[in-house]
């Protein structure tokens, strides 16, 4: 359960892991270089940051880096907190919101309403 | 002991100059391109760093170099020292040699803490907005790429955003970085432009390098309350010259809509950030006027503004020439030329000295020895030029009065000092020059 909440730049550190898995600080920080131009100290203490929230956990050796919350649970408690913050807590405002917008692509359209099939 | 010297030159003209900008400012503010405030506040910065100036016969000190009133004022000084150090006063110039050094001594302390402060201050500061900065994100739109790609310049622009900052604001000065508060509303192009522009014009003119030395200045004079007047104003006119310079590349029909995208930034202020410039903040009232004034500079307008910098720059930023010297009378006699003193060599009255002098205070040490007042020469010698001082060294030991040369012997330098036992030496007095013997 997540009690902490993750900035914007710590999610692209637990990005690298949801997309690879266990990988070592060593790659975190040579991916997201490559990524976003971070230099190692500022990934090593991102990484430390998540650390200390919980987010992720070290195993040695060579600083092994797991996941320990899944993307999944942080998808849930952002969106809630959008619904709760922006659409005064009701799930249908997001709903109406996102279908009003006009740059649903068809694609997307097609998804919602298969997701909407799924709740039925 | 002689930078010292330099320090309090350089300090006290500049702030005559940092006076005269203020003072500008006030009277010409809306009337005159805001550049120019900039061009006047870089000569007072140079005044600063630089320890050289040209000489004028312009200046300012030249014209107050002829003036019976510093004379008065330099017996007011010399009053002063001898109230503050009557230990000096004291017969063994062992005493006087160690009095006078320790004072340098912890002067120089002094100034070293003062500056070390400073700058550790500041170094805080950057690495706090560093630390801020750092784990930004690139932002990588259509809109931004397009953006980049009409604004080009050699160095490489990044555009990132960071959910630390709350006002837009670039920094960095080798690799130019804009960065986006989180929220940042891309779709808004007519707002995002005026942003972007404002940020384009401070990298495009070094605005942070110049920052940078504004801040350097400001550390070595840190005892100059005039020199961090000067600071805080000088980073206003940066934003205020940015603000005029966007209005005019967009036309001066954008202003209105300018203003309003200020105003609409207003609510969100940054924090300190000593060498980046944000958008908002930063007395935003102050700008939000100034915009709504900008009009376009008439013809009369630049020529005014020409001449009122090349008149700061001539009277205020070069040093004295060096007229001939002031009678007891308190006439003037002024030389053009330097050498021309020289040839007089041999129709000298008996109370001048040859040669010119680096600075006003010179001139009335010289004028001090000439007269042969060498107590109260010893008590101001502490506040004169190398050069200079070696120079009435000198002449001292040229009229062969070696023993009046004890009063300021502690801060002859050791050639001048080595010039002059030689020549004692040839005139037989070698002995008269015992006390000289410890400084050698």
């Amino acid at each position: 359960m997540m009690d902490v909440k993750l900035f914007d730049s710590e999610l692209k550190v637990m990005d690298v892991l949801w997309r690879e898995g266990d990988v070592t600080a060593k790659h975190i920080s040579d991916v997201l270089k490559e990524q976003v131009g971070w230099n190692m100290n500022t990934t090593y203490t991102l990484i430390k940051r998540c650390i200390k929230k919980g987010a992720i956990e070290r195993s040695e050796p060579k600083f092994m880096c797991h996941a320990l919350i899944p993307k999944e649970e942080v998808q849930e408690a952002e969106t809630n907190e959008l619904i709760n913050k922006i659409y005064d807590g009701s799930a249908d405002k997001l709903f109406t919101a996102l279908l009003g917008r006009k740059k649903l692509s068809a694609e997307q359209i097609e998804n919602l309403k298969k997701i909407v099939g799924e709740f039925k | 002991m002689v930078w010292e010297m330099y320090l309090l030159e350089m300090g006290f003209s500049a702030s005559v100059i940092i006076l005269m900008v203020i003072i500008c400012r006030v009277l010409f503010m809306n009337r005159l391109p805001k550049k120019v405030f900039l061009v006047l506040w870089s000569v007072a910065l140079l005044r600063l760093l630089v320890p050289y100036s040209f000489p004028s016969v312009l200046s300012i000190y030249s014209l107050a170099g002829n003036n019976q009133f510093i004379l008065e004022k330099a017996e007011d000084i010399t009053n002063w020292r001898e109230e503050k150090h009557e230990e000096i006063l004291v017969t063994e110039k062992d005493n006087k040699h160690q009095a006078g050094n320790t004072i340098n001594k912890v002067l120089a302390i002094v100034w070293l803490a003062g500056f070390i402060t400073c700058a550790a201050g500041f170094i805080i500061l950057y690495i706090i907005c560093y630390k801020r900065f750092c784990t930004s994100l690139p932002v990588d739109n259509p809109y931004t790429q397009e953006w980049l790609k009409s604004h080009k310049i050699h160095r490489h622009i990044s555009i990132r955003q960071s959910g630390s900052v709350k006002s837009p604001l670039s920094y960095g000065i080798i690799h130019p970085v804009i960065l986006m508060p989180e929220m940042a509303d891309w779709e808004n192009v007519s707002k995002m432009q005026y942003i972007l522009e404002h940020e384009f014009v401070h990298i495009r003119r070094f605005d942070a390098l110049a920052k940078l030395f504004f801040i350097i200045a400001a550390c070595v004079h840190w005892f100059n309350p005039l020199v961090w007047i000067m600071y805080i104003l000088v980073n206003r006119d940066i934003e205020l010259s940015c603000d005029e310079t966007v209005v005019r590349n967009f036309g001066e029909s954008s202003k209105a809509a300018y203003a309003l995208v200020l105003i609409s930034m207003e609510e969100e202020k940054s924090g300190i950030v000593p060498l980046g410039s944000s958008f908002s903040g930063n007395t935003a009232e102050e700008r939000i006027k100034a915009i709504m004034k900008i009009k376009k500079s008439s013809k009369t307008a630049y020529i005014m503004a020409f001449v009122l910098v090349a008149a700061v720059v001539f009277v205020f930023a070069t040093s004295a020439e060096s007229a001939g010297r002031q009678q007891e009378t308190g006439n003037v006699k002024k030389l053009e030329k330097p050498d021309v003193i020289e040839e007089n060599n041999n129709d000298i009255q008996e109370d001048t000295i040859p040669g010119t002098y680096n600075t006003v205070l010179g001139e009335i040490a010289a004028g001090i020895a000439a007269k042969g007042d060498y107590e109260v020469l010893g008590k101001i010698v502490t506040f004169l030029n190398k050069e200079d001082l070696d120079k009435i060294a000198k002449y001292i030991a040229d009229k062969g009065d070696y023993e009046s040369l004890q009063y300021i012997i502690s801060f002859v330098g050791k050639d001048t000092l080595e010039e002059i036992a030689e020549q004692a030496k040839k005139d037989g007095k070698s002995d008269e020059l015992q006390y000289m013997v410890p400084y050698m």
